[in-house]
């Protein structure tokens, strides 16, 4: 086990990690142990797990600028005048006339460079979106096919409606909704949560699957995306029923929401290559990632 | 160039040297340590920036004549009493206001609300389980950290927080939006 003195473990990216249940087997339980013995260390983990924002990536843009903060607090006036002396200097002195006539050719020059090169550069320079933009274009939400099941499932297909409704809001009208979901998710998700304590064997493996897929998206689109994996990963693990694709699918996006982009490519690999809804968006997210 | 050396190393080198890159370099380390403790007390991300820039010049006064063995402890001993004078402070201004500025009479109207809000409050905590009205009467009423609730009933820190996350979750569900307020964070 690693050093309770080890730094890692106190910086701002393994104790998010921790909360967002992001850490190896290892280090969580290195973490844990500085938990139970060090309370300054569960104080500030405490700070950190009770600091509410609006979302992921307005709590990462936070933590960014202390960590800019905390970095520039070392710069002295030296620092700042070495990197000023870094910079290229004009040249000291030349006749105005000469100078003048230089610059005039070199912006002949340059500007014929620009005209034939920009054409290229509008064309590999296309500006990176944001993963706020890509979700706007990709991550919506999923919705049931509204067949009606057994009278086991009547309490599920009734949730499962009031779910549906909540999705077909939002579909609408993605941008209307990004502040606030339509209450329908957070109904949905309380029945979710109710019929899921029931035990498997009476809810039925379809049902139970079905239900942790709409939990899964209700905590997913409320942005508690370490919440949501959990509940995809029985369908993945489960393997052979229909919301598959779904869960991989969505299970990506909560680990990219999460910024675990590699894990997220690899599950995005995995769809690009087998049939399914989700195979063409896969490669073409993958492509715009 | 200081990056694979330990704390110790820097620590000697800050003593001959003074170079403040090194105290930077230290905090940058433990910014979760350090964020996370001031975010806990100061609740403001903006506070917790300027409490962090008067930390530095704290450590950069006594580290220069203090050795130090166990730099993680002593850096959260260190935060922890900054922001105990941080917090007294704040008292007495506290203090301070409540003096000088005469509080408005409530009228009936409002007391009545007032009995009514806190009938829904203490009904709508009767409704959680054992475990999740002890850990919410000691965070929200009580004032205590969820490390001081597991050491009073053998808890882990998940278990701690797992109970205050689905009991806020109930009373959300359970409360009028005045109270949502009170538990959002």
């Amino acid at each position: 086990m690693a050093s309770l003195n080890e730094p890692k473990l106190y910086s701002l990216a393994t104790m998010q990690a921790y909360l967002d249940g992001g850490l190896d087997a290892e280090t969580q339980s290195a973490v844990e142990k500085l938990l139970a013995e060090n309370p300054d260390y569960a104080l500030a983990m405490e700070g950190l797990d009770r600091h509410q924002v609006d979302s992921v990536f307005a709590r990462d843009k936070e933590q960014k600028e202390f960590k800019a903060f905390l970095t520039g607090l070392g710069t002295t006036k030296e620092d700042k005048k070495v990197e000023t002396q870094a910079k290229p200097q004009e040249t000291p002195f030349e006749e105005p006339m000469v100078r003048d006539l230089r610059a005039a050719r070199w912006w002949q020059i340059a500007a014929v460079i620009l005209i034939l090169i920009l054409p290229a550069i509008y064309f590999f320079q296309k500006p990176d979106p944001t993963l706020d933009q890509i979700a706007m274009n990709y991550l919506e939400p999923y919705t049931f096919s509204t067949e009606r099941g057994s009278t086991v499932a009547r309490e599920l297909d009734s949730v499962r409606d009031i779910y549906n409704d909540g999705s077909m809001l939002y579909k609408k009208d993605p941008k209307a909704f990004q502040n606030e979901l339509p209450p329908e998710f957070e109904a949905a998700k309380q029945g979710y949560l109710q019929i899921l304590t029931l035990p498997i064997d009476s809810l039925g493996t379809r049902q139970y699957l079905q239900a942790k897929m709409g939990l899964g998206q209700c905590l997913l689109f409320q942005g508690y995306q370490a919440e949501a994996i959990e509940q995809f990963e029985p369908i993945i693990q489960h393997g052979d029923n229909e919301w598959l694709p779904a869960a991989k699918w969505y299970k990506a996006w909560s680990l990219l929401l999460l910024q675990r982009e590699e894990e997220a490519k690899t599950i995005l690999v995995d769809l690009s290559r087998q049939k399914s809804d989700y195979r063409a968006k896969a490669q073409s997210l993958l492509d715009e990632l | 160039m200081f990056e694979d050396q330990s704390d110790q190393a820097l620590l000697a080198h800050f003593r001959e040297t003074q170079d403040p890159k090194v105290i930077a370099l230290l905090m940058t380390r433990y910014d979760g340590l350090i964020y996370g403790m001031a975010l806990k007390w100061l609740r403001d991300p903006e506070r917790v920036r300027d409490f962090a820039g008067d930390l530095y010049i704290k450590l950069f006064e006594h580290l220069q004549k203090q050795e130090v063995d166990n730099f993680p402890a002593w850096l959260g001993r260190t935060t922890r009493n900054r922001l105990h004078d941080l917090r007294r402070k704040d008292q007495v201004r506290d203090d301070y206001k409540s003096v000088y500025v005469p509080p408005e009479a409530p009228d009936v109207e409002s007391a009545w609300d007032l009995a009514m809000d806190i009938k829904e409050l203490r009904e709508a905590i009767e409704s959680l389980s054992d475990t999740e009205k002890i850990v919410i009467r000691g965070v929200y009423f009580e004032g205590k950290s969820y490390h001081e609730i597991g050491e009073e009933y053998g808890w882990s820190f998940n278990q701690v927080r797992g109970a205050r996350e689905r009991a806020i979750r109930k009373l959300r569900n359970l409360l009028s939006d005045d109270f949502k307020n009170y538990f959002k964070d």
